[in-house]
């Protein structure tokens, strides 16, 4: 009897076992199936949005008007390379008022308004020409002032700001001067340096050296360039004397071979280099940055205002024109293994053609 | 123990084997000029009576001979510019002629004054013969008197 109570005992425990194990199982799979399930729902990555306003204005010292140009950016859903942008899309409706302000430093404010313009020719291309909105102030930049920037939609009571320093003074270039007789030598194992001052508030230089030549054609000349793009200049470098750049002469006679076409028809006539150097401010600066990072993945996107896309800066530019070029390197390109067969006149042949005129 | 010894040799080998010329490529530019010697010329000027920024450098051009000198047939030419004094020639050993030349830009008579030919534009030179050694570096200032 006792044996028998014993093994009913040890039955009803089995079976609670079991119960229990059941229920661990089963709640298992419960849980197993709403995870599962609960992420089966898709997620939209991309949902409409409102339009952001964009904006671009960069304070010209060298121009006494100013330019605001200012449109909507969106996003667009799907293959942006194809989906040519619509005008209505890209164009800001609606009354807005935008307006420079110039801090002077006894504190004083002065106002200058935006105004629609029609004097700049709008490009054509992929973005609709008429969805270009461009206004002008006419405004002469005081050097190192603080210039805000307001553009303010009364009806969505929405404000649009952004300030800047201007810069310090003009692009000062050291070399090259234009000083009477003085020649550009750039041959195998002679460089020119372009030298010029940092700018008080700036932070990005870009300098070009175009080399201007003439193709003679039938005894009619005409004129063509070859662009020589320099390195960035990154900096607020205002604790040096100058910033300088170098153009090597052997890159340039490298440069010349490989970017002007053969032609035994022409005979070509080197007339000298002119060179052009674009600063601009720390916004400027960091929006270029910006894009250079973007190859290492490293990118943070800038924008010059908290509630809008665009830059608020300064840009200044200093040409010098028609540096004349030495007797070596007219020869250098006349008759060195690079450039020899491209018909480059030597200084003696230049010599003679001038005289016969 | 014993491959310890041969990896650090070995990586000992691969850091210093390949540099007997010390840091980077520098026996390349020492291979370069190695038959040749160094010409320094330190392009001054101290004109009297005529402010500093109104005199600029023009021209500073190497000669063979003399005559070619005289002549003004160059073989070689530096870029000048007035924020540097200090030209390098690196040439095969002998003798060398050099020319350097300034502009005076004052208006009136201050340049003439000033011994400038003709006045506003005139150019001043200034010349010499130099001797150029193997592996050595020969300085010269020039002087306009």
């Amino acid at each position: 009897m006792n044996f028998w109570h014993g093994s009913m005992i040890k039955l009803q425990l089995f079976r609670k076992q079991i119960h229990r194990k059941v229920l661990a199982l089963l709640l298992r799979l419960l849980v197993c199936i709403i995870t599962v399930t609960s992420c089966s729902e898709e997620i939209d990555l991309y949902s409409e949005s409102d339009k952001l306003t964009a904006i671009y204005c960069l304070l010209n010292n060298n121009d006494s008007v100013q330019y605001l140009r200012i449109s909507s950016q969106y996003t667009i859903i799907g293959n942006g390379k194809v989906i040519k942008p619509d005008s209505i899309d890209l164009t800001v409706k609606g009354d807005f008022i935008a307006y420079l302000s110039e801090t002077s430093r006894s504190g004083e404010q002065v106002s200058h308004h935006f105004t629609p313009s029609f004097s700049i020719k709008k490009d054509t291309g992929w973005f609709p020409t008429e969805a270009l909105q461009v206004y002008e102030t006419r405004c002469t930049i005081t050097p190192n002032t603080i210039y805000s920037l307001y553009v303010l939609f009364p009806k969505e009571k929405r404000m649009i700001f952004a300030k800047t320093v201007s810069f310090g003074g003009g692009v000062l270039v050291f070399d090259p001067a234009m000083v009477p007789g003085r020649k550009l030598n750039l041959f195998p194992g002679e460089d020119f340096y372009l030298r010029y001052e940092p700018l008080k508030n700036a932070a990005i230089y870009q300098a070009t050296a175009k080399f201007l030549y003439d193709d003679i054609r039938d005894g009619i000349a005409e004129r063509k360039e070859l662009v020589l793009t320099l390195p960035l200049k990154f900096g607020d470098q205002t604790d040096i004397d100058f910033i300088s750049q170098r153009i090597s002469g052997d890159r340039f006679l490298r440069d010349v071979a490989r970017e002007i076409a053969m032609d035994t028809s022409v005979k070509r006539r080197p007339v000298g280099f002119n060179f052009h150097i674009s600063v601009g401010g720390e916004e400027l600066a960091l929006e270029i940055k910006k894009d250079l990072d973007a190859a290492s993945f490293s990118s943070a996107d800038y924008s010059s205002f908290k509630n809008a896309a665009g830059i608020f800066s300064s840009l200044s530019h200093k040409w010098i024109e028609t540096i004349p070029l030495s007797k070596f390197t007219i020869d250098s390109l006349a008759l060195s293994s690079l450039t020899r067969g491209l018909g480059f006149l030597t200084y003696d042949e230049i010599n003679k053609l001038d005289s016969i005129k | 123990m014993k491959a310890a010894f041969y990896l650090m040799m070995g990586l000992l080998l691969m850091v210093y084997g390949c540099d007997p010329g010390g840091f980077g490529n520098t026996d390349v530019i020492i291979d370069k000029y190695k038959d040749l010697g160094t010409l320094d010329i330190n392009f001054i000027y101290k004109i009297q009576g005529i402010p500093e920024d109104r005199i600029r450098k023009v021209d500073l051009s190497l000669a063979y001979t003399s005559d070619s000198l005289y002549h003004g047939l160059f073989f070689t030419s530096k870029n000048v510019s007035d924020e540097q004094s200090l030209y390098r020639f690196y040439l095969p050993p002998g003798t060398y002629y050099y020319q350097a030349t300034i502009i005076c830009l004052c208006q009136s008579d201050s340049c003439l004054w000033s011994k400038f030919p003709g006045g506003q534009f005139g150019l001043r030179m200034d010349g010499g013969k130099i001797e150029v050694k193997k592996g050595l570096a020969t300085a010269v200032s020039t002087q306009f008197h």
